[in-house]
């Protein structure tokens, strides 16, 4: 059973059509990267995926119809990484982490967690490689270092399946590596894991599969070493690839 | 510092506080006959100072500060903003124009519970004001917009009701009132006041870990599985009921909301949700102290506890605002 259904998923921003009948699917065990243009829809299409904004078609999260879920429900059957990642207060690493049992432990600070809560934590701490933050304020952190405990907080959690819009952004190339690599790593374990990024050579080393978005449609779907082809590359990107693997203007 | 221990030593200084408040006045009793006194070993006289002015008084300054100190933890939980209070979304100046509009129709003569029950009502309105606009629709920013409308809306009623007052007296009590004052308080007063402080503060409970999950945004605290619409209703109701029974009790007291979250919150490492119960008992110690230094103070016309609030808390939050370059980002 896919972790994740979209069936012709359609999404409005503002009056602008952000999302047109879109179908795909998350299966367990599989990294599945989201690529595209500016503006493309893949926050929305996460967005809708989550239900955090109105979409019509069908959207089945863990075998469940999403309208029917209750938000707590909703939570543990997926967990989300947003690319807006600001803390409002200069919080604790342990306690923006224990946030990613929310749904599970009720909304306690890091101290407060039940012992299986608590060892989800450190678990999660020591995959996104933030252990030593736990007890640090995080405005006393750089902007990596807060990226790392956000990663740490969306591993924390129990669901099925994890959403990542942007999981790379902020970090350094070494830490880019290790957080797909941690991501990866959850699907190895039999999570489904949906990741939206912008660098297309991380995308087609770190993914199973690419699904590829152009306004708002889904125009490719496939293995993530074979869908980039020539074609996709300069209508949906304008670029074009050199022999040595990178990109130049089409 | 561990959580336990800072209310252990925020309820100690509470303690000593009222102690303190009960002992000195007027008349001079000393700490022997006011313990004496407080645990009915006294003299009438000094029962009935003790038990019937100055315990009343004291409780009322310090409930009322809780009240407001819990409110603007948790408004500032809600709105992640350090500036937020019940001042700043137009809970108080409803408030107070509910409790204007009791003095202007005589309806507080009429009955003792004409007062606070508008006072409850104005903050109620604005709740529901806020409510409808707010819903789902109105970001943080949004938010304390609407409650700066509101807020000027009620201070131009407030105007109007003074600038058609049928007489000079009738405006002495208006602005007597609206200076805020916790003298010659009563346990009726506060017997009113207690059950919406109480219901006003088990909201506040419920709402406390959802504002956690706020620290990280509305989006994200959603996806997290919490339900906003729902924290934002026990967060905004709860403030009102404790804001509308404090204004009823003291008149309008501003700033002290804003200042002791702002001091308590190095203490529980930032922690939206653990700042709230910390907040209210060092609002309560710092507007009783407030009130004990002005009764003291030698001065012919006793200063007003809404002035002395304003007094000390205005260049408090000037300085707060001014330290905290990153609001709204």
């Amino acid at each position: 059973m896919s972790a994740l259904v979209l069936e012709s998923v359609s999404a409005q921003l503002g009056r602008q059509q952000a999302l047109s009948g879109v179908s795909l699917s998350v299966k367990p065990g599989e990294v599945l990267a989201l690529v595209g243009p500016n503006g493309a829809g893949k926050t929305t299409l996460m967005r809708a995926a989550l239900g955090l904004i109105p979409a019509t078609g069908t959207i089945t999260l863990g075998g469940a119809d999403l309208t029917a879920l209750a938000p707590a429900e909703r939570a543990r059957l997926a967990s989300y990484l947003a690319q807006e990642r600001s803390v409002a207060w200069s919080l604790l690493g342990g306690d923006l982490v224990a946030l990613g049992r929310y749904a599970w432990g009720g909304g306690r600070a890091y101290d407060q967690l039940e012992a299986g809560d608590r060892d989800a934590v450190d678990a999660a701490l020591e995959k996104a490689n933030a252990t030593a933050f736990r007890d640090r304020p995080v405005r006393d952190l750089s902007g990596g270092e807060q990226a790392r405990l956000h990663l740490a907080r969306l591993l924390a959690s129990s669901a099925p399946l994890l959403i990542a819009d942007e999981p790379a952004a902020a970090l350094d190339p070494r830490h880019q590596l290790d957080a797909l690599a941690a991501l990866k790593a959850e699907a190895g374990d039999g999570k489904a894991v949906l990741v939206a990024l912008h660098d297309l050579t991380l995308a087609e080393r770190m993914s199973d599969r690419i699904a590829v978005l152009d306004e708002g449609k889904l125009v490719a779907v496939g293995n993530a070493r074979s869908v980039l082809d020539d074609a996709t590359l300069s209508t949906v990107f304008r670029i074009k690839r050199r022999t040595d693997g990178g990109f130049d203007p089409a | 510092m561990k959580p336990v221990r800072l209310l252990i030593a925020l309820g100690i200084a509470s303690l000593v506080t009222l102690v303190l408040s009960v002992a000195n006045g007027t008349a001079d009793l000393g700490l022997e006959q006011t313990l004496a006194g407080l645990f009915g070993a006294g003299d009438a006289t000094t029962a009935v100072i003790i038990w019937e002015i100055r315990l009343p008084r004291a409780l009322a300054a310090f409930l009322t500060g809780a009240a407001l100190g819990a409110s603007g933890a948790a408004l500032q939980g809600l709105l992640r903003n350090p500036l937020a209070d019940p001042g700043v979304l137009g809970v108080s100046a409803s408030a107070s124009l509910g409790a204007v509009i009791a003095l202007y129709f005589g309806l507080a003569s009429l009955s003792a519970f004409a007062l606070p029950a508008l006072a409850l009502i104005g903050a109620l309105a604005a709740t529901a004001v806020l409510a409808v606009l707010g819903a789902g629709r109105l970001g943080p920013v949004g938010l304390i917009l609407a409650g700066v409308g509101l807020s000027s809306f009620a201070g131009a009623l407030t105007a109007l009701t003074i600038n058609l007052a049928p007489n000079p007296f009738a405006i002495a009590d208006l602005i007597t009132w609206m200076l805020g004052s916790v003298a010659n308080r009563s346990w009726v007063d506060l017997g009113f006041a207690a059950p919406f402080w109480v219901a006003g503060a088990v909201l506040l409970a419920l709402a406390a870990p959802g504002l956690r999950s706020l620290s990280l945004g509305e989006e994200t605290a959603a996806s997290l599985g919490a339900d906003v619409g729902r924290i934002r209703l026990l967060t905004v109701l709860g403030t009102a009921l404790l804001t509308g029974a404090a204004v009823a009790v003291a008149g309008v007291i501003g700033f002290v909301g804003i200042v002791a979250p702002h001091l308590i919150r190095p203490f529980v490492n930032h922690d939206p949700a653990r700042l709230i119960w910390p907040s209210a008992l060092l609002a309560g110690v710092l507007l009783s102290l407030a009130d004990l230094v002005l009764r003291l103070a030698p001065l012919d016309q006793e200063l007003r506890l809404g002035v002395m609030a304003a007094l000390i808390g205005a260049p408090a939050f000037i300085w707060i605002a001014a330290r905290n370059r990153g609001i709204g980002q």
